[in-house]
């Protein structure tokens, strides 16, 4: 239908008063909401093609899933016989994975958190803060590379020492940028660095104490726990060489 | 003018139907198709895992308390197989909400959850593929999350003590990040962990980056699966919420030659 010259381009007449046509007005607002929300409606489309394709089809897809014991059938009353032979192999199998924990004294470390617990006889005994490894790549000249950080897994106390004394590796001098001494050098050996106990755990890496106590908590060290006086002392009594210390 | 006028209404008519008609259409038409073809994928991956054990187990006629049991059974078996492996692994207990990281058969670390969302696949599994799929560890085929999981920090040897004594690095500990992190197993199914606390870290730049990421992944693979004339890959999934230092700790504690157990 072609447009008279009393209609604007939307369609509206704008002398529709004074050609006695007031009643046309309404048709026209309605033909403006349909477009409104036809326009509305493929905007809606195109937004929501992405979120179809990820959200919505794998929902529905699921939705034809049969669920629950649908698919095979359940009886009200449970076979004995299986009942007790399921039982007894619970047992079993519980027993086995409770032998797995340790029944003596055993220390967790947590690195992320820097955290550790231990526990005796099953049972938690003492929580607290320590420090971990920093996870800085200490890079030196030529392919000198070394990262501070904390071995994760199962460890066991090797070796316990008091009042025990740092043998400085090479790391330790070029992290402060002096020169390497010879291997039994007299300025490898610091005392009082480690606190006053130590429990080796292999490798090189130890639970120790610690002159900065003001960063425990932080993850600062080169791959050692270091432990406050006062835990550190609880740990080293209650964890006899042979225990086990995991670290995660 | 008027030529003009026509031509140019001419053209707005056809871009008007290819814009306002056409593509919608389109766009509805391959939605209904995707859908279609992903629930006959659903369907497909449904069977293949029903039809994991060798016998029938539509047959099978058990009573709930047996059904329990069968599973706790299977959790138990998974667990002391991961307990052969050196690597830390997780377990995670549908039933009790809880997830565990272990090495060994010792829990290093337990966590109660609140919230979990779980794909109606699991609700799915009859009591023979069940034991079958479950009473053994599945093992990481794919790791990854918002955050780093060793945070290396490379550091030059400085030259000197006067260098050395500058360069004293200091532990950030400001940092606001928000924890999200998923795990792939077996290359069939998928479990994700995000932070529960919004308040210690709300979503940021890089979680978005992570999420659009896996989203592109997704669309990637729908993309080349429809090149392929193939349906696209369905990986059902298990979403945990926990709070964000319990998030950080699975993920950094987690091996990615460690196992993960599920118990349903």
């Amino acid at each position: 239908m072609d447009k008279t010259d009393n209609e604007n381009t939307l369609g509206y007449i704008t002398d529709a008063p004074a050609l006695g046509l007031v009643e046309t007005e309404t048709v026209p607002k309605k033909k403006l909401w349909k477009k409104i929300v036809k326009v509305l409606l493929v905007i809606l489309i195109y937004l929501g093609f992405v979120p179809g394709i990820l959200l919505v089809a794998p929902k529905v897809s699921e939705l034809f899933i049969p669920v629950g014991s649908s698919g095979w059938h359940a009886s009200a009353s449970p076979d004995e016989n299986r009942m007790k032979s399921l039982n007894e192999d619970l047992k079993n199998l519980e027993k086995k994975v409770d032998k797995l924990t340790p029944g003596n004294a055993y220390l967790v470390i947590n690195t992320t958190e820097n955290r550790f617990a231990l526990y005796k006889n099953r049972q938690f005994i003492l929580g607290g803060i320590c420090s971990t490894g920093s996870y800085i790549s200490l890079e030196g000249e030529g392919n000198n590379k070394w990262v501070f950080k904390t071995p994760r897994g199962d460890f066991k106390v090797l070796g316990k020492l008091t009042k025990p004394v740092w043998r400085k590796p090479d790391w330790a001098f070029v992290e402060e940028g002096l020169p390497i001494p010879p291997a039994n050098h007299p300025s490898r050996y610091e005392k009082g660095t480690l606190g006053d106990y130590a429990l080796v755990i292999g490798n090189g890496y130890m639970i120790h104490g610690t002159m900065y106590q003001r960063f425990l908590g932080l993850p600062v060290t080169h791959g050692c726990i270091r432990m406050s006086d006062g835990d550190l002392k609880i740990v080293y009594d209650t964890l006899p060489v042979g225990s086990k210390v995991f670290i995660y | 003018m008027t030529d003009v006028k026509n031509k140019k209404s001419g053209i707005g008519r056809v871009l008007g139907f290819i814009f306002m008609k056409f593509i919608p259409a389109l766009i509805i038409l391959v939605l209904i198709a995707y859908t279609t073809i992903l629930t006959l994928s659903v369907r497909e991956k449904v069977n293949h895992w029903q039809s994991a054990s060798g016998e029938n187990g539509d047959h099978t006629t058990l009573s709930q308390d047996e059904w329990q049991l069968i599973r706790d059974k299977a959790f138990l078996n998974a667990r002391l197989s991961m307990a052969a492996n050196d690597s830390i692994g997780m377990t995670i207990n549908l039933q009790d909400s809880l997830v565990q990281l272990e090495v060994k058969g010792v829990v290093l670390k337990q966590i109660h959850f609140e919230e979990a969302e779980v794909s109606r696949f699991f609700k799915a599994f009859k009591p023979g593929p069940y034991v079958k799929t479950f009473s053994k560890p599945f093992k990481i085929t794919d790791i990854g999350g918002t955050i780093v999981k060793e945070p290396i920090t490379i550091k030059k040897a400085p030259k000197d003590s006067i260098e050395a004594a500058k360069n004293i690095t200091k532990v950030d500990t400001t940092k606001v990040e928000f924890v999200e992190w998923h795990v792939e197993l077996n290359h069939a199914f998928l479990i994700s962990l995000v932070q529960s606390d919004h308040e210690l870290g709300k979503v940021d730049k890089t979680t978005w980056q992570y999420r659009l990421n896996r989203h592109y992944n997704t669309l990637n693979g729908f993309v080349k699966a429809v090149k392929q004339y193939q349906k696209p890959a369905y990986i059902p999934a298990i979403t945990i919420f926990i709070p964000k230092n319990e998030a950080k700790s699975f993920y950094r504690g987690l091996s990615r030659k460690g196992g993960v157990v599920i118990r349903l």
